[in-house]
């Protein structure tokens, strides 16, 4: 399979929540289908975790010159994705067209892909972590991801990279050309060493990138003090880690370490 | 080569046992899920009803459960919204009524026992029979909203003896909406023209370039087939639009999207000022008024009403019509428009000579013109608080668009006093832009006529509502189905006569419509309530039985053939998985009432095929009768075996608009109104200005008792949330919405920043919000202070908290009581003329809670 590849687009979005509750009523689907969780009961629960999009709305400027943003809250499925490259366990792995997935029957709940996620994308609950698995399940078996599916609007759509980057790139050009301000697709492009390229883009005004929380250098301090465990030594990171939390991080580190020179031996 | 890495090994399916002898975490994958797993899941064809748009949807169903709803594709505006997403929520809601319930303590008190069906239906069905047998059916109304049994539940009622089927859109769409539209486009001032309220035309966003949205924003207020599905596509295709609105709604779209913070209940200023640009700058196309619109027309100044009509027979569609002709002037003489055609004048004073006296008479557009000369942008600066700069840029832009662009027309829309003059204007607009059927701006909606289900005999006996529009100087415009509100005074008044049972099916009359304390009054007043309902709600506290509804995924239902759309679209909802408990479908329900209720011969001759073949004698009958599409579209539509197996029809994109005035004009000088007027003013009606065809400042109540609010004082402003729906509970008590809804505290109450701080509030305080009227009732919310609220308004989003009669909540889980719904504060108000329910035209005052 191709890459796949999601896109929202900020304009024809009309902030209805129709791709979040989609999110949060498929993965009881899956809780009843993998778990024998009926949906009856799991629909009394909140179940917060399986709730993987969220609005996080914001207010600028001082009335009558304000607005407010509805910045969209998801895994960003990155190329370079430090969730999975810092699970200890191997839990997260990337799935066929590149959808980057935690497996909760592996994960161990320690927490260090919340550290390494720079867009604070997964939670962690009764020892597990939960983020978006881009409905792999559905993506796999030819169906789009809930949220893309149930989207009214279009402002969600999916497919192989090469068809959502050039949808994405056409209706950036429109909008640049009808608002003149210049509206850019986020992660199309890599963003920054530390996540690289995106598999969830965004078509957004250049200008609106911080408002709408698109950070176009992403990075975590903690994660780069296990970067400078690792190249600088044990010596160096005695130095630099403070806390038990940083200490847990520089374990867990070397742990994975372990974990992946183990397997080089088995080749 | 050749060697199998760990990774690879343990892909092979044994990752558990592996990691476990191995004794180290196994780098495993999630679980796969093959087509095998999809291939259990079972779809049925149902239009949803989570609001009241029916939107067709496909319900997915795994185990026996409904575990998804997902677009039905088969219309080009297939689309679902979050609350559809959410049905599973409502269906699987652990508190719904699944049994009968006969009152056990005082009204509104909400103590209930479990009845049998038998119980209760004999209950209801005795009471009915008493009243018939005194010769009383019309003391018992029908107040219907979500019935579950479409094509019977009407004809039941009407059959009984009564004529009084009451809807509840005198609170919403069923008012000012048809008045303002139809007296430009036509119609009689008794009913609704091109069809009741929003149903009638719809906004053309896939290629409108430009949009004014007041009154109603798409993504709130939204009807995602096909509106919803139409406003994105019309904002992908670089659609710009100007929110008028008190509030900046991020459910308008956060890009290519300007705001106009309006003062509340300003909106006729706007519309004024914007009326006075488009004259100023001749923001108009000359021929498209003379041929299209009665703009010509030579009014005799001191009637108000056109100097001289003919009536001449015309051709139309192959059929001879009688068109109502009237006097124009051209360069060199005046004469009927018939004979002069598009060589008319648009402005001027001219002489016209009847039996000897010369009568001074202006063109339409030039009464117009100076009806509303004093309303400068600078002067709707003064009024709406809007800048005169942006109000000129407003009209710029719609000159520039049109006719690709469109004035919206409202919904929810009985607000204030002013409400009629406000959708008069947006209609006046929209046809002097000349947007009405063009590609872009405003066409008429389709539907498909379905055969009749019941032929019942017409009942002498007039309705209510068609006494009042006869009896009551005051509702002149009054709608004939839909006037709840003017039930409940008749239930006060006792006139015409009294009523003495309340039949409500899903209608919530006090959530949903003003003035809660005289609703209770007169509810108790009835000898008899009853609720049929799947939910609680604060009607159903009042109700002596309430009888358990199935929801629209639990139930067959007839064939539906009207949608808001401008394709006509054609479809059915089926029952997707059993009702739960011993909750059953209306069909049942009204055949059991039927039984219980009529001799043996009357139901046979009515209920009869029913009984032999169940839901299938309707779906023929409706099925056999189909009418009002084009010829070439019937050959498309698929066998009703085919509807009933989930198929949705629709046909092709019409770009037309419906005209039924006399003149056959689109009449921006209205004669209905004209003569309406003229007998309002003769007469000296204190109201009579309301119906002024002419351009002319019409305030809310609350502006006509004064100009400036007290520093504490607000104007209770609503909106809807995409996740709410109106009074209707399907939403209210649902886990699944509600985690989004707290996510952007929908639950609170909105004010301005800078007001709020001044007043000493800071996010998140609890406030007591009282009507200085009806001081007596004080709701308490939490209050978040915006930038994004105009300061004269107070915002909450509509029916999402239970506000002031929060009673009801003890019967749900999570549905928290308290909160704001202005309805249960509001003072009983009818708009003047039309009835309607000035939802918005009350203040309220705010203190620490």
């Amino acid at each position: 399979m191709s890459i796949n590849m999601k896109c929202y687009d900020t304009t024809p979005c009309i902030r209805c929540f129709a791709c979040m509750v989609g999110c949060s009523t498929e993965n009881r689907l899956r809780l009843q289908r993998e778990n024998h969780f009926g949906v009856e009961k799991s629909v009394q629960n909140k179940l917060e975790q399986h709730n993987h999009l969220k609005p996080m709305r914001k207010e600028f400027g001082i009335f009558p010159n304000s607005r407010q943003v509805t910045a969209f809250h998801h895994c960003n499925h990155c190329d370079n994705a430090p969730c999975l490259n810092i699970c200890p366990v191997d839990a997260i792995t990337r799935r066929v067209g590149s959808i980057v997935v935690i497996n909760q029957d592996v994960c161990i709940g320690c927490s260090s892909c919340v550290d390494a996620c720079p867009f604070d994308v997964p939670v962690v609950t009764n020892g597990k972590a939960f983020k978006c698995h881009g409905c792999y399940d559905r993506v796999e078996n030819g169906l789009k991801p809930s949220c893309a599916n149930i989207c009214p609007t279009e402002a969600m759509f999916s497919g192989t990279s090469e068809d959502v980057l050039s949808e994405a790139y056409k209706r950036a050009k429109l909008y640049t050309e009808v608002t003149g301000k210049e509206h850019v697709v986020y992660g199309a492009e890599q963003v920054n060493e530390y996540v690289g390229k995106l598999h969830w883009i965004t078509i957004i005004p250049k200008e609106d990138l911080e408002a709408y929380a698109l950070d176009t250098n992403p990075t975590r301090g903690a994660i780069q003090v296990r970067e400078a465990v690792k190249t600088g030594g044990a010596a160096a990171a005695v130095a630099i880690v403070i806390g038990s939390v940083g200490h847990l991080i520089y374990w867990l580190g070397k742990r994975k370490e372990k974990i992946k020179q183990k397997e080089q031996d088995h080749e | 080569m050749g060697k199998t890495t760990r990774r690879q090994f343990l892909k092979g399916g044994t990752a558990t046992v592996a990691g476990a002898v191995l004794g180290v975490p196994s780098p495993v994958s999630a679980k796969t899920i093959t087509t095998a797993d999809f291939s259990r899941e079972k779809k049925v064809g149902v239009l949803c009803r989570m609001c009241a748009q029916k939107c067709p949807a496909v319900a997915t169903v795994l185990d026996e459960r409904v575990v998804r709803l997902e677009p039905n594709m088969g219309t080009p505006y297939g689309a679902i919204c979050g609350r559809a997403a959410g049905a599973i929520g409502a269906l699987y809601d652990a508190d719904r009524i699944i049994t009968p319930l006969i009152r056990d303590g005082k009204r509104g008190d909400g103590k209930f026992r479990k009845a049998s069906w038998s119980e209760a239906l004999d209950m209801v069905a005795d009471k009915m029979k008493a009243l018939k047998e005194q010769n009383d059916a019309k003391s018992v109304a029908y107040l219907p909203r979500f019935s579950s049994a479409g094509g019977m539940d009407k004809g039941f009622f009407k059959l009984y003896g009564t004529p009084n089927i009451v809807g509840y859109g005198d609170t919403c769409f069923g008012s000012s909406l048809p008045i303002g539209y139809g007296s430009v486009m036509g119609g009689t001032n008794l009913s609704a023209v091109t069809g009741p309220g929003t149903s009638a035309v719809s906004a053309d966003h896939e290629f409108a370039k430009y949009g004014v949205l007041i009154q109603r924003n798409v993504g709130g207020a939204l009807v995602c087939h096909p509106w919803g599905k139409t406003y994105g596509a019309g904002k992908k295709n670089g659609m710009k639009v100007v929110v008028v609105d008190p509030r900046k709604p991020s459910e308008a779209g956060e890009s290519l999207t300007d705001w106009a913070p309006i003062k509340p209940g300003t909106d006729v200023a706007f519309l004024l000022s914007l009326m006075n640009e488009i004259f100023t700058k001749k923001y108009y196309d000359e021929k498209h008024l003379v041929q299209k619109t009665n703009a010509d027309m030579l009014i005799n100044p001191k009637t108000g009403l056109p100097i001289l009509t003919q009536t001449i027979k015309k051709m139309k569609k192959g059929k001879e019509v009688k068109v109502s002709d009237y006097y124009v002037a051209t360069s060199s003489s005046v004469g009927f428009k018939s004979d002069n055609q598009n060589n008319t004048k648009l402005l001027g004073e001219y002489d016209v000579d009847i039996d000897g006296v010369t009568i001074k008479c202006k063109t339409a557009l030039q009464l117009m013109v100076d009806s509303c000369k004093e309303n400068t942008p600078e002067w709707g600066e003064k009024e709406t608080t809007l800048k005169a700069s942006q109000i000129r840029e407003i009209a710029k832009n719609l000159n520039d668009a049109k006719p690709a662009c469109f004035l919206e027309r409202g919904y929810r829309s009985e607000r204030y006093a002013s409400s009629l003059r406000e959708k008069l204007l947006i209609t006046q607009i929209n046809a002097i832009l000349g947007v009405y059927g063009a590609k872009g701006g405003v066409i008429s909606n389709g539907k498909v006529k379905l055969g009749k289900t019941m032929h019942v005999p017409k009942l002498t006996e007039p309705s209510i509502a068609k006494w009042l529009v006869k009896n009551d100087v005051n509702k002149p415009f009054i709608n004939m189905k839909f006037y709840r509100r003017s039930w409940i005074e008749a239930v006060l008044n006792e006139k015409p006569y009294k009523q003495r049972f309340g039949f409500f099916w899903g209608q919530n009359i006090i959530g949903g419509s003003i003035g809660s304390t005289k609703i209770i009054e007169a509810l108790n007043k009835l000898e008899m309530i009853v609720c049929v309902s799947p939910y609680w709600n604060e009607t159903t506290m009042f109700a002596d039985v309430i009888l358990p509804d199935a929801t629209f995924l639990e139930r067959d239902e007839c064939l539906n053939g009207k949608w808001k759309s401008p394709l006509a679209t054609l479809g059915v909802n089926r029952k997707v998985v059993e009702p739960a408990g011993e909750s059953k479908n209306g069909y049942w329900i009204v055949n059991e009432l039927a039984k219980r209720i009529f001799s043996a011969d009357v139901y046979e001759k009515h209920f009869g095929d029913y009984n032999k073949e169940g839901m299938m004698s309707i779906w023929k009958k409706q099925y056999a009768g189909i009418s009002g599409v084009t010829s070439k579209e019937k050959q498309t539509i698929p066998y009703l075996e085919e509807l009933l197996d989930g198929r949705v029809w629709a046909g092709d994109k019409h770009y037309k608009i419906k005209v039924k005035t006399k003149t056959g004009k689109w009449e921006i000088y209205s004669t209905i109104l004209a003569e309406k007027y003229k007998e309002l003013k003769d007469s000296k009606h204190k109201d009579a200005e309301y119906a002024n065809p002419l351009p002319v400042y019409n305030k809310p109540f609350f502006l006509q008792e004064k100009d400036k609010l007290d520093a504490d004082e607000f104007v209770p402003i609503t909106g809807f949330h995409p996740l709410g729906t109106f009074s209707g509970q399907q939403t209210k008590n649902n886990m699944l919405l509600k985690s989004i809804l707290e996510e952007n505290n929908a639950d609170c109450i909105f004010i301005n920043k800078k007001r709020g701080e001044n007043l000493g509030f800071k996010n998140g305080d609890k406030i007591k919000i009282f009507n200085p009227k009806l001081p007596e009732l004080v709701s308490i919310a939490k209050v978040m202070l915006s930038q994004t609220v105009q300061e004269d308004a107070m915002f909450s989003y509509y029916g999402i908290t239970a506000g002031y009669f929060s009673g009801f909540t003890k019967h749900l889980r999570h549905h928290k009581a308290g909160g704001f719904n202005p309805n249960h504060l509001a003072t009983f108000l009818f708009n003047p003329l039309t009835a309607g329910n000035p939802s918005q035209d009350f203040t309220v005052k705010i203190r620490k809670a």
